[in-house]
Protein backbone atom coordinates (compact mmCIF):
# COMPACT_ATOMS: atom_id res chain seq x y z
CA UNK A 1 0.00 0.00 0.00
CA UNK A 2 2.93 2.09 0.92
CA UNK A 3 4.73 2.11 -2.24
CA UNK A 4 1.48 2.07 -3.87
CA UNK A 5 0.69 6.09 -2.63
CA UNK A 6 4.43 6.80 -3.05
CA UNK A 7 4.82 5.57 -6.08
CA UNK A 8 2.12 4.91 -8.15
CA UNK A 9 -0.73 6.70 -6.80
CA UNK A 10 0.37 10.40 -8.53
CA UNK A 11 1.32 9.05 -11.64
CA UNK A 12 -1.71 6.85 -11.70
CA UNK A 13 -3.90 10.36 -11.15
CA UNK A 14 -1.99 12.19 -13.59
CA UNK A 15 -3.24 9.81 -16.33
CA UNK A 16 -6.66 9.51 -14.85
CA UNK A 17 -6.89 13.27 -15.40
CA UNK A 18 -4.95 13.79 -18.39
CA UNK A 19 -6.62 10.89 -20.14
CA UNK A 20 -10.72 11.91 -19.48
CA UNK A 21 -9.51 15.60 -20.67
CA UNK A 22 -8.09 14.12 -24.03
CA UNK A 23 -10.94 11.95 -24.49
CA UNK A 24 -13.56 14.58 -24.40
CA UNK A 25 -11.83 16.74 -26.56
CA UNK A 26 -11.14 13.35 -28.68
CA UNK A 27 -14.79 12.94 -28.96
CA UNK A 28 -15.59 16.61 -31.15
CA UNK A 29 -11.88 15.64 -32.76
CA UNK A 30 -13.87 12.20 -34.15
CA UNK A 31 -16.96 14.29 -34.87
CA UNK A 32 -15.43 17.13 -36.66
CA UNK A 33 -13.21 14.13 -38.43
CA UNK A 34 -10.24 16.30 -37.55
CA UNK A 35 -8.76 13.29 -35.16
CA UNK A 36 -5.33 13.63 -36.83
CA UNK A 37 -4.86 17.00 -35.35
CA UNK A 38 -3.67 15.09 -32.45
CA UNK A 39 -1.27 13.50 -34.12
CA UNK A 40 -0.05 16.70 -35.98
CA UNK A 41 0.33 18.63 -32.81
CA UNK A 42 1.62 15.81 -30.69
CA UNK A 43 4.65 15.58 -33.03
CA UNK A 44 4.69 19.31 -33.81
CA UNK A 45 6.13 20.31 -30.68
CA UNK A 46 9.31 19.02 -30.33
CA UNK A 47 11.37 22.01 -32.50
CA UNK A 48 9.17 24.07 -29.62
CA UNK A 49 10.89 22.16 -26.97
CA UNK A 50 13.84 21.81 -28.24
CA UNK A 51 13.98 25.65 -29.09
CA UNK A 52 12.99 26.84 -25.75
CA UNK A 53 15.78 24.77 -24.18
CA UNK A 54 18.35 26.38 -26.44
CA UNK A 55 17.37 30.01 -26.49
CA UNK A 56 17.17 29.67 -22.25
CA UNK A 57 19.10 27.28 -21.32
CA UNK A 58 16.53 26.34 -18.54
CA UNK A 59 14.43 23.14 -18.03
CA UNK A 60 11.84 24.82 -16.34
CA UNK A 61 8.39 23.24 -17.05
CA UNK A 62 6.71 26.79 -18.16
CA UNK A 63 9.52 27.45 -20.84
CA UNK A 64 9.00 24.20 -22.11
CA UNK A 65 5.51 24.46 -21.76
CA UNK A 66 5.45 27.63 -24.03
CA UNK A 67 7.77 26.10 -26.27
CA UNK A 68 5.62 23.92 -27.32
CA UNK A 69 2.61 25.78 -27.31
CA UNK A 70 4.01 27.73 -30.12
CA UNK A 71 5.31 25.30 -31.54
CA UNK A 72 1.99 23.32 -31.78
CA UNK A 73 -0.10 26.31 -32.83
CA UNK A 74 2.34 27.58 -35.50
CA UNK A 75 2.44 23.68 -37.21
CA UNK A 76 -2.14 24.07 -36.98
CA UNK A 77 -1.78 27.53 -39.08
CA UNK A 78 1.15 26.60 -41.37
CA UNK A 79 -1.66 23.68 -41.75
CA UNK A 80 -4.54 25.87 -42.53
CA UNK A 81 -2.53 27.49 -45.15
CA UNK A 82 -0.86 24.66 -47.00
CA UNK A 83 -4.81 23.45 -47.07
CA UNK A 84 -5.74 26.60 -49.04
CA UNK A 85 -2.95 27.41 -50.99
CA UNK A 86 -1.41 24.09 -51.57
CA UNK A 87 -4.40 22.31 -52.79
CA UNK A 88 -3.61 19.39 -50.86
CA UNK A 89 -6.56 17.70 -48.39
CA UNK A 90 -6.15 18.78 -45.26
CA UNK A 91 -4.80 14.54 -44.22
CA UNK A 92 -1.97 15.12 -46.25
CA UNK A 93 -1.31 19.02 -45.07
CA UNK A 94 -0.94 17.63 -41.31
CA UNK A 95 0.72 14.37 -42.54
CA UNK A 96 3.40 17.09 -44.25
CA UNK A 97 3.79 19.64 -41.53
CA UNK A 98 4.26 16.91 -38.23
CA UNK A 99 6.33 14.93 -40.16
CA UNK A 100 8.45 17.76 -41.20
CA UNK A 101 8.44 19.56 -37.53
CA UNK A 102 9.33 16.38 -36.28
CA UNK A 103 12.30 16.45 -38.18
CA UNK A 104 13.49 19.18 -37.52
CA UNK A 105 12.84 18.47 -33.94
CA UNK A 106 15.67 15.45 -34.13
CA UNK A 107 17.70 17.72 -36.12
CA UNK A 108 17.40 20.16 -33.39
CA UNK A 109 18.23 18.12 -30.63
CA UNK A 110 21.52 16.63 -32.52
CA UNK A 111 22.79 20.44 -32.60
CA UNK A 112 22.03 21.13 -29.34
CA UNK A 113 23.48 17.56 -27.97
CA UNK A 114 27.36 19.24 -28.92
CA UNK A 115 26.15 21.52 -25.73
CA UNK A 116 25.25 18.66 -23.64
CA UNK A 117 21.72 18.87 -23.29
CA UNK A 118 20.07 15.69 -22.26
CA UNK A 119 17.05 15.39 -24.40
CA UNK A 120 15.83 12.53 -26.51
CA UNK A 121 12.90 12.35 -28.82
CA UNK A 122 12.02 9.40 -27.09
CA UNK A 123 10.88 10.94 -24.18
CA UNK A 124 8.47 12.91 -26.19
CA UNK A 125 7.28 9.57 -27.65
CA UNK A 126 7.11 7.47 -24.57
CA UNK A 127 6.46 10.36 -21.78
CA UNK A 128 8.61 10.22 -18.44
CA UNK A 129 5.65 9.22 -16.03
CA UNK A 130 8.53 7.17 -13.92
CA UNK A 131 9.82 11.03 -12.93
CA UNK A 132 6.36 11.76 -10.78
CA UNK A 133 6.23 10.09 -7.35
CA UNK A 134 6.15 10.64 -4.08
CA UNK A 135 9.37 10.66 -1.60
CA UNK A 136 7.93 10.99 1.46
CA UNK A 137 10.54 13.03 3.98
CA UNK A 138 11.63 10.27 7.06
CA UNK A 139 9.21 10.04 9.77
CA UNK A 140 6.37 10.98 7.72
CA UNK A 141 3.12 9.67 7.81
CA UNK A 142 1.76 7.80 4.55
CA UNK A 143 -1.43 7.40 4.13
CA UNK A 144 -4.42 8.97 1.89
CA UNK A 145 -4.64 12.26 2.89
CA UNK A 146 -0.51 12.94 3.10
CA UNK A 147 -0.46 11.77 -0.72
CA UNK A 148 -3.17 13.97 -1.83
CA UNK A 149 -1.04 16.70 0.22
CA UNK A 150 1.97 16.03 -1.84
CA UNK A 151 0.60 15.39 -4.91
CA UNK A 152 3.46 16.51 -7.76
CA UNK A 153 2.47 20.02 -9.33
CA UNK A 154 2.45 17.89 -12.90
CA UNK A 155 -0.95 15.66 -11.27
CA UNK A 156 -2.37 18.71 -10.00
CA UNK A 157 -2.01 20.92 -13.10
CA UNK A 158 -3.56 17.54 -15.18
CA UNK A 159 -6.62 18.18 -12.80
CA UNK A 160 -6.38 21.83 -13.66
CA UNK A 161 -6.69 20.94 -17.12
CA UNK A 162 -9.48 18.25 -16.50
CA UNK A 163 -11.55 20.81 -14.94
CA UNK A 164 -10.96 23.60 -17.53
CA UNK A 165 -11.63 21.38 -20.42
CA UNK A 166 -14.82 19.54 -18.62
CA UNK A 167 -16.47 23.20 -17.89
CA UNK A 168 -15.86 24.59 -20.99
CA UNK A 169 -17.98 21.99 -22.68
CA UNK A 170 -20.76 21.97 -19.61
CA UNK A 171 -20.94 26.11 -20.15
CA UNK A 172 -20.92 26.36 -24.06
CA UNK A 173 -22.62 22.35 -24.51
CA UNK A 174 -25.64 23.97 -26.93
CA UNK A 175 -23.39 26.23 -28.79
CA UNK A 176 -20.44 23.72 -29.42
CA UNK A 177 -22.85 20.72 -30.64
CA UNK A 178 -24.95 23.32 -32.63
CA UNK A 179 -21.22 24.68 -34.30
CA UNK A 180 -20.04 20.86 -34.95
CA UNK A 181 -23.60 20.04 -36.55
CA UNK A 182 -24.68 23.18 -38.48
CA UNK A 183 -22.27 25.81 -38.46
CA UNK A 184 -24.25 28.01 -40.56
CA UNK A 185 -26.94 28.34 -38.73
CA UNK A 186 -24.90 29.17 -35.32
CA UNK A 187 -23.95 32.66 -37.20
CA UNK A 188 -27.93 33.27 -37.47
CA UNK A 189 -27.89 32.45 -33.46
CA UNK A 190 -24.71 34.86 -33.42
CA UNK A 191 -22.41 32.64 -32.78
CA UNK A 192 -18.82 32.81 -34.45
CA UNK A 193 -17.45 29.19 -36.03
CA UNK A 194 -14.41 30.51 -37.01
CA UNK A 195 -13.28 31.97 -33.33
CA UNK A 196 -14.31 28.89 -32.21
CA UNK A 197 -12.49 26.33 -34.45
CA UNK A 198 -9.50 28.06 -33.44
CA UNK A 199 -10.23 28.42 -29.60
CA UNK A 200 -10.85 24.57 -30.11
CA UNK A 201 -7.47 24.09 -31.40
CA UNK A 202 -5.42 25.86 -29.09
CA UNK A 203 -7.89 24.46 -26.14
CA UNK A 204 -6.34 20.73 -27.85
CA UNK A 205 -2.77 22.03 -27.97
CA UNK A 206 -2.90 23.21 -24.29
CA UNK A 207 -4.77 19.63 -23.47
CA UNK A 208 -1.50 17.66 -25.57
CA UNK A 209 1.29 20.01 -24.42
CA UNK A 210 0.56 19.74 -20.69
CA UNK A 211 0.06 15.62 -21.29
CA UNK A 212 2.78 14.31 -23.31
CA UNK A 213 5.86 15.18 -21.22
CA UNK A 214 3.89 12.78 -18.88
CA UNK A 215 2.54 10.32 -20.96
CA UNK A 216 4.23 10.79 -23.82
CA UNK A 217 2.37 11.39 -27.46
CA UNK A 218 2.04 7.88 -28.12
CA UNK A 219 -0.68 7.54 -25.18
CA UNK A 220 -1.87 11.01 -25.92
CA UNK A 221 -3.19 10.48 -29.16
CA UNK A 222 -4.86 7.33 -28.47
CA UNK A 223 -6.57 8.67 -25.37
CA UNK A 224 -7.67 11.49 -28.33
CA UNK A 225 -8.97 9.32 -30.65
CA UNK A 226 -9.62 5.39 -29.18
CA UNK A 227 -12.29 5.68 -26.48
CA UNK A 228 -13.54 8.11 -28.50
CA UNK A 229 -13.93 6.08 -31.53
CA UNK A 230 -15.09 2.72 -29.26
CA UNK A 231 -18.18 4.99 -27.59
CA UNK A 232 -18.91 6.39 -31.45
CA UNK A 233 -20.14 3.02 -32.08
CA UNK A 234 -22.23 1.75 -28.94
CA UNK A 235 -24.31 4.68 -29.67
CA UNK A 236 -25.96 7.87 -31.57
CA UNK A 237 -26.19 10.12 -28.63
CA UNK A 238 -23.67 12.94 -28.27
CA UNK A 239 -24.15 12.92 -24.20
CA UNK A 240 -23.86 8.88 -23.95
CA UNK A 241 -21.13 8.64 -26.22
CA UNK A 242 -19.03 11.15 -23.92
CA UNK A 243 -20.04 8.87 -20.95
CA UNK A 244 -19.01 5.73 -22.61
CA UNK A 245 -15.84 7.20 -23.85
CA UNK A 246 -14.96 8.46 -20.33
CA UNK A 247 -16.02 4.62 -18.68
CA UNK A 248 -13.10 3.21 -21.87
CA UNK A 249 -10.57 5.32 -21.08
CA UNK A 250 -10.73 5.11 -17.24
CA UNK A 251 -11.23 1.35 -17.48
CA UNK A 252 -8.44 1.05 -19.87
CA UNK A 253 -5.74 3.56 -17.69
CA UNK A 254 -6.55 1.64 -14.70
CA UNK A 255 -6.63 -1.93 -16.28
CA UNK A 256 -3.54 -0.76 -18.14
CA UNK A 257 -1.53 0.42 -15.63
CA UNK A 258 -2.00 -2.54 -13.59
CA UNK A 259 -1.07 -4.89 -16.15
CA UNK A 260 2.20 -2.99 -16.80
CA UNK A 261 2.96 -2.57 -12.89
CA UNK A 262 2.47 -6.32 -12.34
CA UNK A 263 4.68 -6.86 -15.85
CA UNK A 264 1.96 -9.21 -17.29
CA UNK A 265 3.61 -11.46 -20.18
CA UNK A 266 7.19 -9.58 -18.98
CA UNK A 267 9.72 -12.55 -19.27
CA UNK A 268 11.12 -11.70 -15.99
CA UNK A 269 8.35 -10.08 -14.00
CA UNK A 270 9.73 -6.44 -14.41
CA UNK A 271 7.14 -3.58 -14.82
CA UNK A 272 6.18 -2.61 -18.19
CA UNK A 273 5.71 0.39 -20.04
CA UNK A 274 2.42 1.99 -18.57
CA UNK A 275 1.58 4.25 -21.53
CA UNK A 276 2.09 1.33 -24.11
CA UNK A 277 0.40 -0.90 -21.81
CA UNK A 278 -2.99 1.61 -21.73
CA UNK A 279 -2.51 2.05 -25.54
CA UNK A 280 -2.70 -1.36 -26.54
CA UNK A 281 -5.74 -1.65 -23.73
CA UNK A 282 -7.71 0.65 -25.45
CA UNK A 283 -6.78 -1.03 -28.90
CA UNK A 284 -8.13 -4.10 -27.52
CA UNK A 285 -11.20 -2.45 -26.38
CA UNK A 286 -11.86 -0.66 -29.65
CA UNK A 287 -11.64 -4.20 -31.22
CA UNK A 288 -14.74 -5.29 -28.60
CA UNK A 289 -16.73 -2.13 -29.75
CA UNK A 290 -16.52 -3.15 -32.84
CA UNK A 291 -17.56 -6.86 -32.81
CA UNK A 292 -20.51 -5.62 -30.02
CA UNK A 293 -21.47 -3.51 -32.80
CA UNK A 294 -21.49 -5.75 -35.95
CA UNK A 295 -23.39 -8.65 -33.55
CA UNK A 296 -26.17 -6.26 -33.13
CA UNK A 297 -26.43 -4.52 -36.61
CA UNK A 298 -26.84 -8.56 -37.57
CA UNK A 299 -29.03 -8.90 -34.93
CA UNK A 300 -31.47 -5.72 -36.10
CA UNK A 301 -31.40 -6.65 -39.67
CA UNK A 302 -32.17 -10.63 -38.70
CA UNK A 303 -35.41 -8.81 -36.61
CA UNK A 304 -35.82 -7.09 -39.36
CA UNK A 305 -36.26 -9.97 -42.40
CA UNK B 1 -19.37 53.86 -28.96
CA UNK B 2 -18.52 54.37 -32.75
CA UNK B 3 -20.57 51.25 -33.24
CA UNK B 4 -23.96 52.81 -31.36
CA UNK B 5 -23.00 55.77 -33.87
CA UNK B 6 -22.75 53.41 -37.20
CA UNK B 7 -25.71 51.97 -36.15
CA UNK B 8 -27.95 55.20 -35.71
CA UNK B 9 -26.43 56.43 -39.19
CA UNK B 10 -27.37 53.17 -40.86
CA UNK B 11 -31.08 53.83 -39.82
CA UNK B 12 -31.32 56.97 -40.21
CA UNK B 13 -29.74 56.59 -44.00
CA UNK B 14 -31.88 53.58 -45.05
CA UNK B 15 -35.26 54.04 -43.69
CA UNK B 16 -35.06 57.60 -45.01
CA UNK B 17 -34.10 56.92 -48.31
CA UNK B 18 -36.84 57.48 -51.26
CA UNK B 19 -35.25 54.49 -53.05
CA UNK B 20 -36.18 51.84 -49.91
CA UNK B 21 -39.57 50.83 -48.53
CA UNK B 22 -39.89 51.71 -44.87
CA UNK B 23 -41.84 48.93 -44.27
CA UNK B 24 -39.84 46.02 -45.95
CA UNK B 25 -38.49 43.49 -43.46
CA UNK B 26 -35.03 43.35 -45.44
CA UNK B 27 -33.42 46.02 -47.24
CA UNK B 28 -30.51 45.66 -48.88
CA UNK B 29 -28.24 48.77 -49.87
CA UNK B 30 -25.19 48.91 -52.72
CA UNK B 31 -24.24 45.15 -51.19
CA UNK B 32 -20.95 43.52 -52.90
CA UNK B 33 -19.79 40.68 -51.75
CA UNK B 34 -16.67 38.58 -53.08
CA UNK B 35 -14.99 35.20 -52.93
CA UNK B 36 -10.81 35.32 -52.42
CA UNK B 37 -10.99 38.65 -54.25
CA UNK B 38 -13.35 37.92 -57.04
CA UNK B 39 -16.84 39.94 -57.02
CA UNK B 40 -19.63 37.44 -56.59
CA UNK B 41 -22.70 39.56 -56.34
CA UNK B 42 -22.33 43.05 -57.67
CA UNK B 43 -24.19 46.36 -56.27
CA UNK B 44 -27.20 44.65 -54.59
CA UNK B 45 -30.38 46.73 -53.89
CA UNK B 46 -33.30 45.13 -52.97
CA UNK B 47 -36.44 45.83 -50.50
CA UNK B 48 -38.23 42.03 -49.49
CA UNK B 49 -41.91 42.62 -49.47
CA UNK B 50 -44.30 42.25 -46.67
CA UNK B 51 -46.00 38.90 -45.92
CA UNK B 52 -45.07 37.38 -49.83
CA UNK B 53 -43.22 33.90 -50.43
CA UNK B 54 -39.92 35.38 -52.53
CA UNK B 55 -38.02 32.75 -54.56
CA UNK B 56 -34.32 33.93 -55.38
CA UNK B 57 -33.78 32.17 -58.92
CA UNK B 58 -30.35 32.03 -61.39
CA UNK B 59 -27.71 29.85 -63.02
CA UNK B 60 -25.68 27.61 -60.69
CA UNK B 61 -22.81 29.85 -59.76
CA UNK B 62 -24.92 33.20 -59.95
CA UNK B 63 -24.88 33.84 -56.18
CA UNK B 64 -27.91 32.72 -55.01
CA UNK B 65 -26.85 31.17 -51.40
CA UNK B 66 -24.30 33.79 -51.13
CA UNK B 67 -27.32 36.98 -52.00
CA UNK B 68 -28.83 34.91 -48.32
CA UNK B 69 -25.71 34.13 -46.44
CA UNK B 70 -24.22 37.75 -46.98
CA UNK B 71 -27.53 38.98 -45.90
CA UNK B 72 -27.48 36.91 -42.68
CA UNK B 73 -23.66 38.17 -42.03
CA UNK B 74 -22.39 34.49 -42.55
CA UNK B 75 -20.39 35.44 -45.75
CA UNK B 76 -18.72 39.05 -44.89
CA UNK B 77 -20.10 41.82 -47.19
CA UNK B 78 -17.38 43.69 -48.99
CA UNK B 79 -19.51 46.88 -49.40
CA UNK B 80 -23.00 47.58 -48.33
CA UNK B 81 -25.80 47.81 -45.53
CA UNK B 82 -28.48 45.11 -44.87
CA UNK B 83 -31.49 46.38 -42.64
CA UNK B 84 -34.13 44.12 -41.18
CA UNK B 85 -37.10 46.56 -40.07
CA UNK B 86 -34.78 49.09 -39.91
CA UNK B 87 -32.20 47.78 -37.60
CA UNK B 88 -29.27 45.74 -37.95
CA UNK B 89 -29.20 41.86 -38.30
CA UNK B 90 -27.47 41.62 -34.73
CA UNK B 91 -30.59 43.17 -33.32
CA UNK B 92 -33.08 41.56 -35.05
CA UNK B 93 -31.65 38.50 -35.45
CA UNK B 94 -34.34 36.72 -32.98
CA UNK B 95 -36.92 37.42 -35.81
CA UNK B 96 -35.27 36.12 -38.41
CA UNK B 97 -35.04 32.10 -39.20
CA UNK B 98 -32.34 30.04 -41.49
CA UNK B 99 -32.62 26.81 -42.81
CA UNK B 100 -29.53 26.12 -44.74
CA UNK B 101 -28.12 24.55 -47.58
CA UNK B 102 -28.01 20.42 -47.12
CA UNK B 103 -24.39 20.25 -48.02
CA UNK B 104 -23.45 22.35 -44.86
CA UNK B 105 -24.88 20.00 -41.99
CA UNK B 106 -22.71 17.49 -40.73
CA UNK B 107 -25.77 14.75 -40.54
CA UNK B 108 -23.87 11.84 -39.35
CA UNK B 109 -23.72 13.92 -35.91
CA UNK B 110 -25.46 11.90 -33.23
CA UNK B 111 -27.98 13.85 -32.34
CA UNK B 112 -31.78 13.21 -32.00
CA UNK B 113 -34.56 14.68 -34.27
CA UNK B 114 -36.42 16.46 -30.86
CA UNK B 115 -32.77 18.19 -29.98
CA UNK B 116 -31.80 19.23 -33.65
CA UNK B 117 -35.74 20.97 -33.73
CA UNK B 118 -35.15 22.28 -29.88
CA UNK B 119 -32.31 24.52 -31.54
CA UNK B 120 -34.10 26.25 -32.86
CA UNK B 121 -35.11 27.82 -29.63
CA UNK B 122 -31.44 28.42 -28.46
CA UNK B 123 -32.22 32.17 -28.92
CA UNK B 124 -34.57 32.53 -26.54
CA UNK B 125 -32.75 29.85 -24.04
CA UNK B 126 -29.92 32.04 -24.21
CA UNK B 127 -26.21 31.02 -23.53
CA UNK B 128 -25.19 28.57 -20.19
CA UNK B 129 -29.08 27.78 -20.02
CA UNK B 130 -30.37 24.10 -20.40
CA UNK B 131 -32.88 22.82 -22.68
CA UNK B 132 -36.03 21.84 -20.60
CA UNK B 133 -39.10 19.73 -20.82
CA UNK B 134 -41.11 22.87 -21.54
CA UNK B 135 -38.78 23.35 -24.61
CA UNK B 136 -38.76 20.24 -25.97
CA UNK B 137 -42.47 19.98 -25.64
CA UNK B 138 -43.16 22.81 -28.02
CA UNK B 139 -40.44 21.45 -30.08
CA UNK B 140 -42.26 18.25 -30.52
CA UNK B 141 -45.58 20.29 -31.27
CA UNK B 142 -44.06 21.64 -34.25
CA UNK B 143 -42.57 18.05 -35.39
CA UNK B 144 -46.81 17.00 -35.18
CA UNK B 145 -46.96 19.87 -37.58
CA UNK B 146 -44.61 18.55 -39.93
CA UNK B 147 -45.76 14.89 -39.21
CA UNK B 148 -42.76 14.14 -37.82
CA UNK B 149 -43.49 13.32 -34.60
CA UNK B 150 -43.26 9.48 -34.55
CA UNK B 151 -39.51 10.51 -35.54
CA UNK B 152 -38.60 12.23 -32.61
CA UNK B 153 -36.08 10.11 -30.71
CA UNK B 154 -34.28 8.98 -34.10
CA UNK B 155 -30.98 9.82 -35.00
CA UNK B 156 -31.14 12.49 -37.88
CA UNK B 157 -28.99 10.60 -40.36
CA UNK B 158 -31.47 7.57 -40.41
CA UNK B 159 -34.27 9.66 -41.88
CA UNK B 160 -34.28 10.27 -45.75
CA UNK B 161 -33.65 13.34 -47.20
CA UNK B 162 -37.06 14.21 -47.03
CA UNK B 163 -37.50 13.83 -43.89
CA UNK B 164 -34.64 15.37 -42.72
CA UNK B 165 -35.68 18.57 -44.54
CA UNK B 166 -39.54 18.62 -42.90
CA UNK B 167 -37.02 18.17 -39.53
CA UNK B 168 -35.22 21.25 -40.45
CA UNK B 169 -38.70 22.82 -41.13
CA UNK B 170 -39.84 22.42 -38.09
CA UNK B 171 -36.52 23.56 -36.70
CA UNK B 172 -37.12 27.27 -38.48
CA UNK B 173 -40.87 27.03 -37.32
CA UNK B 174 -39.97 26.61 -33.69
CA UNK B 175 -38.46 29.78 -33.48
CA UNK B 176 -41.65 31.61 -34.06
CA UNK B 177 -39.69 34.21 -36.34
CA UNK B 178 -41.05 36.96 -38.82
CA UNK B 179 -38.96 36.57 -41.64
CA UNK B 180 -37.50 33.14 -43.09
CA UNK B 181 -34.75 32.25 -45.09
CA UNK B 182 -34.85 28.84 -46.77
CA UNK B 183 -31.72 27.74 -48.94
CA UNK B 184 -32.81 25.22 -51.63
CA UNK B 185 -35.65 23.24 -48.97
CA UNK B 186 -36.53 20.89 -51.95
CA UNK B 187 -33.38 19.67 -53.03
CA UNK B 188 -33.38 15.72 -52.60
CA UNK B 189 -36.83 16.30 -51.34
CA UNK B 190 -40.13 13.60 -52.66
CA UNK B 191 -43.38 15.23 -54.27
CA UNK B 192 -45.39 14.81 -51.20
CA UNK B 193 -42.19 16.64 -48.77
CA UNK B 194 -42.27 19.12 -51.14
CA UNK B 195 -46.16 20.28 -51.63
CA UNK B 196 -46.38 19.68 -47.41
CA UNK B 197 -43.41 22.34 -47.07
CA UNK B 198 -44.79 24.58 -49.74
CA UNK B 199 -48.35 24.76 -47.82
CA UNK B 200 -46.20 25.36 -44.61
CA UNK B 201 -44.51 28.35 -46.64
CA UNK B 202 -47.97 29.45 -47.36
CA UNK B 203 -49.76 29.63 -44.12
CA UNK B 204 -45.87 31.71 -43.03
CA UNK B 205 -47.07 34.32 -45.42
CA UNK B 206 -50.68 34.49 -44.98
CA UNK B 207 -49.55 35.00 -41.26
CA UNK B 208 -47.85 38.12 -42.32
CA UNK B 209 -44.43 36.57 -43.00
CA UNK B 210 -42.25 36.97 -45.48
CA UNK B 211 -40.33 33.85 -46.98
CA UNK B 212 -37.13 34.02 -48.97
CA UNK B 213 -36.31 30.65 -50.83
CA UNK B 214 -33.11 30.23 -53.40
CA UNK B 215 -35.26 27.80 -55.80
CA UNK B 216 -33.66 25.96 -59.05
CA UNK B 217 -36.87 24.53 -60.15
CA UNK B 218 -37.92 26.94 -62.75
CA UNK B 219 -41.07 25.31 -63.71
CA UNK B 220 -42.37 25.48 -60.63
CA UNK B 221 -41.64 29.15 -59.36
CA UNK B 222 -45.09 30.95 -60.87
CA UNK B 223 -46.73 28.11 -58.84
CA UNK B 224 -44.72 28.03 -55.34
CA UNK B 225 -43.98 32.30 -55.52
CA UNK B 226 -45.45 35.57 -55.18
CA UNK B 227 -42.33 37.70 -55.82
CA UNK B 228 -39.15 36.82 -57.63
CA UNK B 229 -35.30 37.79 -57.77
CA UNK B 230 -33.63 37.31 -60.46
CA UNK B 231 -30.09 36.94 -59.71
CA UNK B 232 -27.04 36.23 -61.98
CA UNK B 233 -23.98 38.02 -60.20
CA UNK B 234 -26.42 41.53 -60.11
CA UNK B 235 -29.86 41.42 -59.91
CA UNK B 236 -31.20 40.96 -63.68
CA UNK B 237 -35.26 41.56 -62.34
CA UNK B 238 -37.25 41.40 -59.42
CA UNK B 239 -40.82 42.05 -58.15
CA UNK B 240 -44.20 40.20 -58.63
CA UNK B 241 -44.01 36.89 -60.41
CA UNK B 242 -46.70 37.77 -62.97
CA UNK B 243 -45.01 40.62 -63.86
CA UNK B 244 -41.33 39.79 -63.37
CA UNK B 245 -41.48 36.14 -64.56
CA UNK B 246 -41.47 36.21 -68.02
CA UNK B 247 -39.07 34.64 -70.91
CA UNK B 248 -36.93 37.79 -71.50
CA UNK B 249 -36.31 38.40 -67.97
CA UNK B 250 -35.01 34.84 -67.88
CA UNK B 251 -33.06 35.07 -71.26
CA UNK B 252 -30.85 37.90 -69.47
CA UNK B 253 -30.76 35.98 -66.63
CA UNK B 254 -29.44 32.83 -68.39
CA UNK B 255 -27.92 33.89 -71.43
CA UNK B 256 -26.63 31.21 -73.26
CA UNK B 257 -28.43 28.17 -71.92
CA UNK B 258 -31.16 28.53 -75.09
CA UNK B 259 -32.36 25.03 -74.81
CA UNK B 260 -33.19 25.38 -71.31
CA UNK B 261 -35.15 28.83 -71.49
CA UNK B 262 -37.37 26.97 -74.25
CA UNK B 263 -38.30 24.32 -72.41
CA UNK B 264 -39.25 26.70 -69.82
CA UNK B 265 -41.25 29.19 -72.04
CA UNK B 266 -43.04 26.41 -73.66
CA UNK B 267 -43.56 25.62 -69.91
CA UNK B 268 -44.73 29.31 -69.08
CA UNK B 269 -47.51 29.28 -72.22
CA UNK B 270 -48.68 25.90 -70.64
CA UNK B 271 -49.39 27.44 -67.06
CA UNK B 272 -50.58 30.76 -68.81
CA UNK B 273 -52.95 28.50 -70.64
CA UNK B 274 -54.36 26.66 -68.30
CA UNK B 275 -53.84 28.92 -65.22
CA UNK B 276 -55.71 26.66 -62.60
CA UNK B 277 -53.82 23.23 -63.17
CA UNK B 278 -50.81 24.61 -62.33
CA UNK B 279 -49.24 21.29 -61.57
CA UNK B 280 -49.16 19.43 -64.64
CA UNK B 281 -46.03 21.99 -65.62
CA UNK B 282 -43.56 20.45 -63.03
CA UNK B 283 -43.34 17.20 -65.64
CA UNK B 284 -41.36 19.50 -68.58
CA UNK B 285 -37.93 18.09 -67.30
Amino acid sequence: MNSFLTLDFSALLAILFLGMASTLLGNFLLLRKESLIGDSISHSVLPGIVLAYLFTDSRHVYVVFIGALLAGLLSSLIINWIIKFGRVEPGAAMGIVFSIFFALGVLLIEQASSRSLDLDADCLLYGQLETIFWLPKSGEEINLITAIINLPSDVIAAVINFIFVASLLWLFWKEIILICFDPASSYVLGLKPRLFDMGFLIVVTLSIVSSFKLVGSILVISLLIVPAASARLLTNRINKQLFFSLLFAIVGILLGYYLAVIGIFAPSGQSLNAAGMISTILGLQLLLAIIWSKYRNNKVTLALN
Amino acid sequence: MKNILDRIQTQISLRSKPEHNPNSPMSVHAMTVAYNDRPVLWDIDYDAPVASLVGVVGPNGAGKSTFIKACLGILPKLSGIVEFWGMPFNVARSRIAYVPQRESVEWDFPISVLEVVCMGLYAEIGLFKRVTAKHKARARRYLELVQMEQFADRQISELSGGQQQRVFLARALVKEADLYFMDEPFSGVDAVTESSIINSLKELKQAGKTVIVVHHDLTTVSEYFDSVILLNSRIIAQGEVSTTFNTENLRKTYGGKLTLLEDISKSMEKLSSKSSTVKSSSDVF
